[in-house]
């Protein structure tokens, strides 16, 4: 009985440590919305995660005032060809990165609400694993920079 | 038992080998409707005649010019933009005399979505000098076919984008004179593009 209780105690100091929120445990930079061209109705968000914990963790879902569905995809390359297909969460293992970029994860905003302009900030919510959201205000950026900033290969 | 982990080590090796050197063999393909499976044949590349903004369009119409050919669609979410920006950035990389020899193309895998209105739309948020091009189904798979692009419609998970279409992502690169030169891959960057563009205006 005085193990059980004592089993009790440390299981609720550890559950104590666990509660902190996943959202606070996660950085994120580099993030943007790509500008689109007039009439389409689709972007896409990208950015760096970056896991700050000792445990892997996972977005879960992501929504945003500026489109109707909000997906998580990612890109493959089979066949010769580039495939695009909706996951279920974006993992983030503990203690690294888990970047957004053009040709590999992406935030799908489909059927956007209004069109995007350089001069308004896009609110995007990441959804994670225990519930906790992250609110971020992304810039709208154009993939086509005059001369070739943004593009170099890393 | 060590020899046969060593021995098995050895293997995954040698296969994983034979999958770097040979990377566009496949015949094995992952869904039943595949009809385009990236060959090894080098693509002919060649002439061909679709219809662009004011009628028949086709590669004689820039001949003089370096043509950078491109099989995408308008709803294309990613692969698309980041390639069209990556040229748009090449072509604001070249003078203006360069720019008036360089003429870049990109005909639709995805007609049934992709009308002209649709293309010209499109193309010139990249650049003002960039065409769109579409066909019939038919006309299309057999210019695709010419340049060894493929491509297929996927449904994407219970997602709310419909369908897209799968592709290849390469940029053909097509001399003054109309002949293929080569093909240059995804994620090609502008200077890149730049370098590959002015090896031929030399």
């Amino acid at each position: 009985m005085k193990l059980n209780l004592l089993t009790a105690g440390l299981l609720m100091s550890l559950s104590l440590v666990v509660q902190a929120a996943v959202s606070d445990q996660i950085t994120v930079k580099d993030a943007f919305v790509r500008e689109v061209p007039p009439n389409q109705t689709i972007s896409a968000a990208f950015m760096t995660l970056h896991n700050n914990d000792m445990s892997d963790h996972k977005v879960v879902n992501a929504t945003s005032p500026a489109a109707k569905v909000v997906e998580l995809h990612t890109h493959t390359h089979e066949n010769g060809m580039m495939k695009m297909r909706q996951i279920p969460q974006i993992d983030l293992p503990a203690g690294s990165e888990a970047m957004l970029k053009p040709g590999g994860l992406h935030i799908m905003l489909i059927d956007l609400t209004a069109p995007l302009s350089s001069e308004k900030m896009v609110p995007v919510t990441l959804k994670f694993e225990d519930g906790s959201e992250k609110t971020l205000e992304l810039p709208v950026k154009s993939v086509k920079p005059m001369g070739n900033m943004g593009h170099m290969k890393h | 038992m060590k020899n046969t982990y060593l021995g098995a080590i050895a293997a995954v090796v040698a296969a994983s080998v034979l999958l770097i050197l040979h990377p566009w063999t496949d015949d094995e393909p992952t869904s039943g409707q595949t009809a385009h499976i990236v060959s090894n044949d080098k693509p002919t590349g060649g002439h061909f005649v679709l219809t662009g903004s004011n009628g028949k369009l086709g590669l004689d119409d820039f001949s003089g010019k370096v043509v950078l050919l491109y099989f995408g669609y308008t709803t294309c979410p990613d692969i698309c933009p980041t390639n069209l920006g990556n040229l748009a950035s090449a072509m604001n990389q070249l003078t203006a005399e360069e720019q008036a020899k360089v003429q870049v193309l990109m005909i639709t895998v995805d007609p049934e979505r992709d009308d002209q209105a649709k293309m010209d739309a499109y193309l010139p948020y990249f650049h003002p000098s960039f065409k769109g091009l579409t066909g019939t189904p038919e006309q299309i798979a057999k210019v695709a076919k010419q340049y060894g692009a493929v491509y297929q419609k996927a449904a994407i998970g219970e997602g709310a984008l419909g369908y897209s279409v799968d592709h290849s992502a390469f940029t053909y690169l097509i001399n003054q004179q109309g002949v293929l030169v080569t093909q240059l891959p995804h994620d090609t960057s502008g200077a890149e593009f730049v370098v590959a563009i002015r090896s031929l205006l030399k």
